[in-house]
């Protein structure tokens, strides 16, 4: 039996003009499976069908050819709508909604009862970093606050799969470290997560596979470690060497492997870390900010809305794992 | 049921953040107010409060219907244009459940302007009704609220059945002439006139007796007795005088009139019930004594009414807010379902069109039926006429106005300014053909289009 848990066959979709003629092939035959419990992501440039397969998949769209099956009925079926949660590009949300009622106003779409909608509400508003701002109206927000309370509404039916169309853009490091966090943790989770994004970096550290489209076809599909591998170089950490070690340990090397190319430098510590560090030390001295709430101490970062029979896991450790990763 | 209710919430929500609709209620709530004192009339109170009365419904009417075309037409179409549909359409709702959410939105948006016109008009009727009342004497008032701030029942007198005597005359001018080539309409035209001059035409000194009936346990001490004529010829003095007499005499206590009244304007007096017999019929008798002797011609419809009052004036002014309130529920139909395939002012230009001839549906359908009945009667009639190309076409178009909402037939200036009744079986009517038929009408067609509808706008 099949574990997919989206699947397209032979997906195609041709955009026509006014008069019916044939304008842009977006879509050529696009046959994709996603499994149960994965994080796929879709790459691609501008232009080459990224939005159009998610459109098609999520119902935006209607294929001109081809079939697309989400849990193994076809996507205009409402109940499967039940277990996908969607955001997109940019978060389409209402101004005059306060965060809560935009919230509310989602949850009250999904057959879950009031009583529900109403203890899960804050409980996503903390967990995306908006708790303070929560009966604040979108209209105010930033860009990365209106990106955080969207993602909080694709995930208010506690969905089994979730599509995330760039779900970093417009989000500072730490948004983007926290979201890619909540993703692995989703994943963990068993949840199935599709990911579009141009941000090459945010695929590769939360995708299980990926797909990369050009011109409505697929390039390459695969899994990202072999993808990404080389098989012809070697990486070695080392503790700091005194220079007459080091210099043995290379005419070593190139005496028994006959090998030319080695180069030796410190490693540089990546920008993103350092950013973190700094935003930390803001947190500690507590600097006041209107924004989204960055969260960390231990204490005041809160759980993932408990929904599911799967267990609930913290991201407490989001800030932290953020900081000592790569110590 | 539960998604419906809750997008239509926050279509409400939304109006509420609106400049625009905010906007519109400030220039409502000035406006109205001051209504009673720009409408001034003749000066009498009477004329005030009829004048207002007459422009405050139409300039309701008027505002109501337009805020529901554009509020209905902009629902739908900005959150296509916001893309805010994507998140909408990616939820468990059926595509029906959001057509009819953002309709009921509409609906309820403008249901507050209407519950809020409703109660300033009808204080603007207390304010102009409270100016007036210190200088009137108590039978000018007693006149005001009876013909004005009441709600009457109207019965006409009894009309021969035209049809079955024109269709038997038609079949014994058949026999007599069997063999004979005759133009059908032609005949058909001449023996209506013949029926029509027996029944409603008055020679001079001539006396012409009609029945009313329907008149059984009036709880009032009078009746009002509505009339209009025409004469053959203007009358040397304006005037045409004419004995009026009310009641069999075997049955009931007669009363008799005589009166000099000028043609082709409606007058009206009061005659006492016991003229009325233990049936319910009064018999009217009407003697043309005109000196000029010009023949007195009273009109098909509505030539002699007999009015009595059926219930407070509050119950027909809520009744007559029903009506608008139909109205603007199909106005929204329209707006959402145009919306559901064209462009915000598409849909809005084709929805005022609509709304226009709703308006003036009746006087449309008259023209291309001739006759003012539905086109199921013609085509019953069809049978003898010669089928061409002109009146097919004539009768599909009638037929397609026949279908549009028919906004001047419930409209309620007419019967609150005349302080007319409305009558509860027509008001029930009207909302299951308003809204349950004709509004359904276009939300199920929107709601199909809107199915067929592709959400996401083409980016490659």
């Amino acid at each position: 039996m099949s574990n997919a848990v989206v699947k397209t066959h032979n997906l195609t979709k041709i955009f026509k003009d006014f008069w019916g003629r044939n304008k842009v092939k977006a879509l050529d035959k696009l046959s994709i499976e996603i499994n149960r419990g994965e994080v796929f992501g879709l790459l691609g440039p501008n232009g080459s069908g990224k939005s159009t397969t998610l459109k098609l998949m999520l119902g935006l769209l209607f294929p001109t050819k081809g079939k697309v099956s989400i849990f193994g009925k076809p996507v205009n079926n409402t109940a499967i709508k039940e277990k996908i949660g969607f955001l997109p590009e940019e978060s389409y949300l209402y101004g005059y909604l306060t965060a809560k009622e935009t919230l509310f106003f989602y949850g009250n779409l999904f057959d879950i009862s009031r009583n529900q909608i109403k203890k899960r509400t804050p409980q996503l508003l903390e967990m995306v970093g908006l708790g303070k701002v929560g009966s604040r109206p979108v209209r105010e927000f930033s860009k990365g606050m209106t990106r955080r309370l969207g993602l909080a509404q694709a995930l208010i039916n506690d969905p089994e799969l979730i599509f995330l169309d760039e779900p970093t853009s417009g989000l500072d490091p730490i948004g983007t470290k926290q979201i890619k966090n909540l993703i692995t943790e989703m994943k963990n989770r068993g949840k199935t997560i599709l990911l579009c994004s141009h941000l090459l970096a945010d695929v590769e550290d939360v995708c299980d596979r990926i797909a990369i489209l050009y011109g409505g076809k697929i390039r390459v599909m695969g899994k990202v470690d072999e993808l990404l591998s080389k098989h012809d170089s070697l990486q070695l950490n080392l503790p700091e060497l005194k220079p007459e070690t080091l210099k043995q340990i290379k005419c070593l090397i190139e005496k028994t492997e006959n090998a030319s190319n080695i180069t030796v430098e410190h490693p540089k510590d990546r920008l993103e870390k350092f950013f973190l560090k700094v935003i930390e030390q803001a947190v500690v001295d507590k600097s006041e900010t209107a924004g989204a709430n960055v969260l960390a101490t231990e204490k005041e970062i809160p759980e993932i809305p408990e929904t599911t029979e799967h267990n609930s896991k913290t991201n407490k450790k989001i800030i932290n794992d953020l900081l000592n990763k790569e110590n | 049921m539960g998604s419906i209710v809750n997008i239509a919430l926050k279509s409400i929500k939304k109006a509420m953040h609106d400049k625009m609709f905010i906007g519109v209620i400030l220039i409502f709530i000035i406006i109205l107010p001051s209504l009673p004192i720009l409408l001034y009339g003749d000066g009498t109170a009477q004329g005030h409060l009829k004048l207002y009365l007459t422009y405050s419904l139409y300039f309701i009417m008027f505002f109501v219907s337009i805020t529901a075309i554009f509020i209905s037409c902009m629902s739908l179409n900005e959150e296509l244009e916001k893309k805010q549909m994507f998140l909408l359409c990616t939820k468990p709702v059926e595509k029906w459940k959001i057509v009819l959410g953002f309709w009921l939105g509409a609906v309820l948006i403008t249901l507050i302007l209407i519950i809020a016109a409703a109660l300033i008009n009808y204080g603007g009727i207390k304010w102009i009704i409270s100016r007036y009342e210190p200088s009137l004497s108590a039978l000018e008032m007693d006149k005001i609220k009876e013909q004005l701030l009441s709600s009457r029942k109207s019965v006409y007198i009894e009309q021969p059945d035209i049809k079955k005597i024109v269709s038997a005359q038609i079949a014994d001018y058949k026999k007599e002439h069997k063999g004979e080539s005759f133009d059908y309409q032609e005949l058909e035209k001449k023996f209506k006139r013949k029926i029509f001059y027996e029944t409603f035409c008055v020679p001079p000194r001539y006396e012409k007796k009609w029945t009313v009936k329907g008149l059984n346990n009036l709880k009032t001490d009078t009746v009002t007795i509505k009339f209009k004529y025409f004469s053959s010829e203007k009358p040397k003095d304006a005037t045409i005088s004419a004995e009026w007499s009310f009641g069999d005499p075997l049955k009931a206590r007669q009363q008799n009139y005589y009166l000099e009244k000028s043609p082709e304007i409606y007058h009206s007096f009061n005659i006492p019930v016991s003229a009325i017999d233990k049936d319910g019929n009064l018999l009217i008798s009407f003697t043309n004594l005109d000196n000029s002797y010009l023949t007195v011609i009273f009109p098909e419809k509505n030539g002699i009414e007999i009015m009595f009052h059926a219930g407070s004036f509050f119950v027909n002014f809520c009744k007559s807010y029903l009506l608008i309130f139909c109205q603007i529920c199909v106005l929204c139909a329209i707006g959402v379902f145009f919306s559901s395939f064209l462009s915000f002012p598409v849909a809005v230009l084709m929805s005022l069109f609509m709304y226009a001839l709703g308006t003036q549906a009746t006087y449309f359908l008259n023209l291309l039926t001739q006759s003012g009945s539905s086109p199921f009667e013609i085509i019953n009639t069809m049978g003898n006429e010669k089928l061409s190309f002109l009146i097919i076409s004539q009768k599909i178009i009638a037929y397609m106005i026949y279908a549009f909402p028919h906004l001047d037939a419930i409209s309620p200036v007419p019967y609150i300014t005349d302080g007319r009744v409305i009558e509860i079986n027509f008001l029930l009517r009207s909302v299951f053909i308003i809204i349950f038929v004709k509004s359904g009408f276009f939300l199920l067609t929107g709601s199909l289009i809107f199915n067929r509808k592709e959400i996401a706008r083409v980016i490659v």
